[in-house]
């Protein structure tokens, strides 16, 4: 009875090609854009080595302190800051001009003095850099002054003890794809949504014929709703097959919870369709057009199209972010991979598990009317 | 050829008594109370809006209604006799099958929520399949049948489980003479089998041919009943001009007025 | 007037959708307006710095808070330490630094006392920790031969020295950054619910009985074709007015301007752009799922790979270049152009332009590859 509907069922969906499309097709081609949108941006704030220049002038020859601070700094390695070029004043400007470097150093007066192409982090950087360097000269004078005999002390210095306590995972990128997952769970809605609305009275043609069959409607709409989780989390494996080992995006340590949010994920998805199939009464095409653009507002407020949009709504209106499951999902993987396993997971997860249940006990309520007012 | 049947010697398998359903103020059907009995073909007739459908709705317990009792089989109906609705068979006015679905599994589904065993199962689809003339087609699509052959799918979803009562409601809306004519037939073959049937229709040669009993329905109300030769006879009574010869037609039209229905 | 009559019924019941779209873009346009303080002459870019104090607010310390203080924008966080973390990971703050309880007494003690930093690890967190080991190197440089008295009036000296900074260009002045992302995260909900409308009203008016219903009429086809195309461009208009006039009431004052009313301009010519692709996709597409599907893909497509949620500037080189077969890109191209332009000359202008000519192009190109597309499909029928 229960794998006669079943099989039916899930011919039906496959069947679909717009259902198909939406919770197979569509969440790859999003993983693409977000590849395509997001590579590079991580890369493009990482710390690399500055083109500048310095202006090789007569004022230049005497410093001294300069000259070697710069050749240190230019030096290859891991700590080098700068790639120092050494030109005319006409050369520098010229090459500022042409954007081969950021920015160029001159001595005027024994002053030094930076031109820059632009305002920007790049020439904050190179003035702190010359600021320093200025300084060593003062603090030579100051204590030759107070006392010559620590000059030798000053050499010996430790470096101020830093001790970095940065979490290991920053790449925040990845959020966008959590909210992929997060979306494609949502999306289970519309094939549940499908499922239901073919064995309600009220909503098609076929549900009469159910209603008037000696099969309680509750199996078929079971069988229906396994039909149609199934083929989502075949989705679900599709999407986190392509992410993995195409896109290479990171899941953290513990993919058995991120698993276990994922198909708690597309549970809540599933009733979430349950709920507008049996509690909405609009044209199925009003309905599937409600189901996406509800889904895409909740992936928009988790961070789908800028991760700033999550925090903002965390930190400003905690509450909206807390019912939205879209950001449940969200901010559940993100804790996976940014905390390990911790609290924040479970209360995520719980939240969850209780926004599925209320909305399955409103749809069962809805769904135990079985006559109508009017079909 | 008609089958009269001594409606009194037999058992009522379905009995309607004083049935009222309002859409808000509006009545739809207004303390209606009929009868059929077994192997009886019974014509519900009436023009658009005139609460045939609602009445079968209410039947089927698919409509709630304020007012009345509705027993098949001497049994009570609700939403949950499934043991009744195991005996009922429906064919719906609208076309409702799945377009993802053959020909083959469409009836295979619908005839599945009846009855669970497989063997039992294939044998009774096959025979649906043949009833209706759509063995070819097994393997078809919905969207690749014409009118007609859908209305006979349709057909065969209902009555794939042979169900000892069926109600049709209107099943050959839009259909080509052909397939009226195949629609029909088989409509008096599961008469022939012991089933018991009730039949809405527009067509009145259709229901002349067909039914061994003819309810008229206006406003949710019955306004006549009987067999044709009852009802025509009525009208010979009734109207002042002298009508020779009326077909059920005229006895139609002279029952429910000839304004235009909304 | 009786098509006009169901155009505005079959809008009427998808106003819903249309509705969720325009609350995305404002809650955008509301939400990520933040950072908009570029200044006229040169000031340094300051990281975004979160400070935990667990000394006292006195002395060295008290010093070494104000210093950081003055070289970063100092962010307050909720205190708990998950909160410092997601500001972390979301890139509200570059940088915190963790200040153990006695640093004072053990930085006197000629000790050197351990601080705990956390970092996102790129320039802005780079620079952040640079004022901070600046501070410490020198501190502990005057702890040599100073009391803490002397040491802070000596730091106090040399950090006050400062580098002349002459820039060759002077960043945009026209505070134009918030509306320039309102309007190229407008290419969404514009091309989203411009397609959406646009497609479900032309298959309404195409599906079967309908079309055929028409075609026996008395109107002609070509006049029911010109006021569903009338009735379209107005529902346009009246769509890019809404989101015009969204746009004012946000930042009234950068819209009140000359450049300001060129992004109206420009939006206006994409809103044309908009409507031409939609009339060109409503005839590609014959079923609403297909719509469906279509709608989302093309507009989250070219938002993504124009820049519209991630600024042009981030772009791969590949994804940029490849975006130029898009009109999406050259209207976001446009609004950045202005959004840059010191003056409104004829050498910044022309650009402009020409961007919006090549969106007028694309108009045109879908205005006939529509009309390609029908002549082909009459005579197939």
């Amino acid at each position: 009875m229960f794998w006669q509907n079943f099989k039916y069922n899930l011919k039906l969906i496959l069947r679909d090609r717009s259902l198909i499309f939406w919770t197979l097709a569509f969440p790859l081609i999003m993983a693409l854009l977000f590849n395509l949108a997001f590579s590079n941006i991580e890369n493009s704030e990482k710390f690399e080595p500055m083109a500048i220049a310095v202006v090789e002038n007569a004022e230049w020859q005497k410093q001294e302190i300069f000259q070697k601070a710069f050749a240190a700094l230019s030096a290859e390695g891991e700590e080098q800051l700068f790639h120092t070029e050494y030109l005319s004043e006409t050369g520098a400007a010229t090459a500022l001009e042409n954007e081969e470097i950021t920015a160029y150093l001159e001595f005027q007066n024994g002053q030094p003095k930076i031109t820059a192409r632009e305002n920007g982090i790049n020439t904050t950087i190179l003035k702190t850099v010359v600021e320093r360097i200025g300084e060593q000269s003062q603090v030579v004078q100051e204590i030759l002054r107070k006392n010559p005999a620590q000059l030798g002390e000053l050499v010996r210095q430790e470096a101020p003890n830093l001790k970095d306590a940065s979490r290991p995972h920053l790449s925040y990128t990845m959020v966008e794809y959590y909210t992929l997952i997060a979306m494609t769970c949502l999306y289970a809605g519309m094939i549940s949504m499908t499922a239901v609305n073919r064995f309600l009275a009220n909503m098609s043609l076929s549900g009469r014929r159910v209603a008037v069959s000696p099969t309680p409607k509750r199996w078929l709409i079971l069988s229906g709703l396994s039909a149609s989780y199934l083929v989502q989390v075949f989705g679900l494996a599709l999407l986190f097959t392509f992410t993995i080992f195409g896109l290479k995006v990171d899941y953290g340590e513990n993919f058995a919870l991120v698993l276990l949010l994922s198909l708690v994920g597309c549970l809540a998805g599933t009733a979430f369709g349950v709920f507008v199939a049996s509690s909405i009464r609009v044209s199925e095409n009003a309905k599937t057009g409600l189901m996406i653009a509800l889904s895409m507002f909740g992936c928009f407020l988790a961070g789908m199209m800028g991760i700033t949009m999550k925090y903002v709504v965390d930190t400003n209106l905690p509450l909206l972010n807390q019912l939205n499951p879209a950001n449940l999902i969200t901010d559940g993987l993100y804790a996976l991979y940014y905390y390990d396993v911790c609290e924040r997971y479970w209360s995520n997860i719980i939240t969850l598990v209780i926004i599925t249940l209320v909305i399955i006990c409103i749809s069962i309520w809805n769904l135990r009317k079985e006559q109508y007012d009017n079909l | 050829m008609k089958h009269k049947k001594n409606s009194t010697a037999k058992l009522n398998v379905l009995e309607v008594t004083h049935l009222t359903k309002n859409y808000r103020e509006q009545k739809a059907v207004d303390d209606l109370s009929f009868a059929v009995s077994e192997g009886e073909i019974l014509g519900l007739l009436g023009p658009n809006g005139s609460g045939k459908s609602t009445t079968i709705n209410c039947i089927l317990a698919l409509l709630k209604y304020q007012q009345g009792e509705i027993r098949i089989f001497g049994e009570p109906m609700t939403p949950a006799s499934y043991d009744l609705k195991r005996k009922i068979g429906v064919i719906f006015q609208e076309v409702a099958v799945f377009d993802e679905l053959s020909v083959y599994d469409n009836i295979d589904f619908f005839c599945g929520l009846y009855i669970t065993d497989a063997a039992e199962r294939k044998a009774k689809v096959e025979k649906a399949l043949q009833l209706v003339g759509l063995t070819k087609y097994r393997k078809y699509l919905p969207k690749q049948l014409s009118g007609g052959l859908l209305r006979r799918l349709n057909i065969a979803c209902g009555i794939a489980h042979e169900p000892e009562l069926i109600f049709l409601d209107e099943p050959t809306v839009a259909v080509d003479p052909q397939s009226r004519r195949r629609i029909l037939d088989n409509i008096k073959k599961l008469r022939d089998q012991g089933a018991t049937i009730v039949y809405t229709s527009h067509y009145m040669e259709e229901v002349e041919e067909l039914c061994d009993r003819i309810i008229i329905l206006d406003h949710g109300k019955i306004i006549a009943s009987g067999t044709t030769a009852e009802l025509k006879q009525l009208v010979k009574d009734r109207s002042v001009k002298q009508v020779v010869g009326p077909t059920l037609n005229d006895v139609f039209l002279e029952l429910t007025g000839r304004e235009l229905r909304d | 007037m009786t098509i006009f009559k169901a155009f505005l019924q079959i809008l009427n019941r998808n106003k819903i959708i249309l509705i969720l779209y325009s609350v995305i873009l404002i809650f955008f346009a509301i939400f990520n307006t933040q950072n908009s303080d570029i200044a006229t002459n040169f000031e340094s870019v300051k990281p975004d710095l979160h400070i935990i104090n667990h000394d006292t607010e006195q002395g060295i310390t008290g010093s070494l808070v104000k210093y950081l203080g003055e070289q970063n924008n100092i962010v307050e966080l909720a205190e708990d330490a998950e909160s410092v973390d997601d500001a972390l990971f979301y890139r509200k703050v570059n940088y915190v630094v963790e200040i153990p309880g006695n640093f004072r007494a053990d930085f006197l003690a000629g000790k050197n006392p351990e601080i705990t930093t956390r970092s996102t690890g790129d320039y802005n967190a780079n620079l952040a920790e640079m004022s901070l080991t600046r501070y410490l190197e020198l501190a502990k440089a005057y702890r040599l031969v100073d009391d803490e008295t002397g040491m802070l009036a000596d730091l106090e000296k040399t950090l006050a020295t400062d580098v002349e900074v002459e820039l060759a260009r002077q960043n945009p002045v026209n505070g134009l950054e918030r509306a320039v992302f309102y309007y190229n995260f407008l290419n969404y909900p514009m091309l989203a619910g411009g397609i959406f409308m646009i497609c479900l009203m032309l298959l309404s008016f195409r599906e079967q009985k309908v079309a055929r219903r028409i075609m026996v009429s008395s109107t002609s086809p070509a006049r029911v074709n010109r006021i569903l195309m009338l009735a379209n461009g107005l529902f346009m208009l009246w769509l890019w007015l809404i989101y015009v006039m969204v746009s004012f009431v946000i930042d009234f004052h950068a819209m009140l301007s000359v450049p300001g009313l060129w992004l109206v301009l420009n939006s206006g010519v994409f809103t044309i752009c908009v409507t031409a692709l939609a009339f060109l996709l409503a005839n590609l597409v014959n079923n609403r799922g297909a719509m469906n599907g279509i709608v989302n893909v093309v507009a989250l497509g070219s938002s993504f790979l124009c820049g519209a949620f991630v600024p042009l500037e981030w772009l791969p080189d590949a994804v940029r270049n490849f975006a130029h077969v898009l009109p999406s890109y050259w209207y976001i191209d446009a609004n950045e152009k202005i959004g840059q332009a010191e003056e409104f000359s004829w050498s910044n202008l022309a650009p402009i332009l020409a961007n919006i000519a090549v969106v007028l192009g694309f108009s045109i190109l879908f205005v006939i590859l529509t009309n390609l597309l029908k002549y082909a499909r009459r005579r197939e029928i």
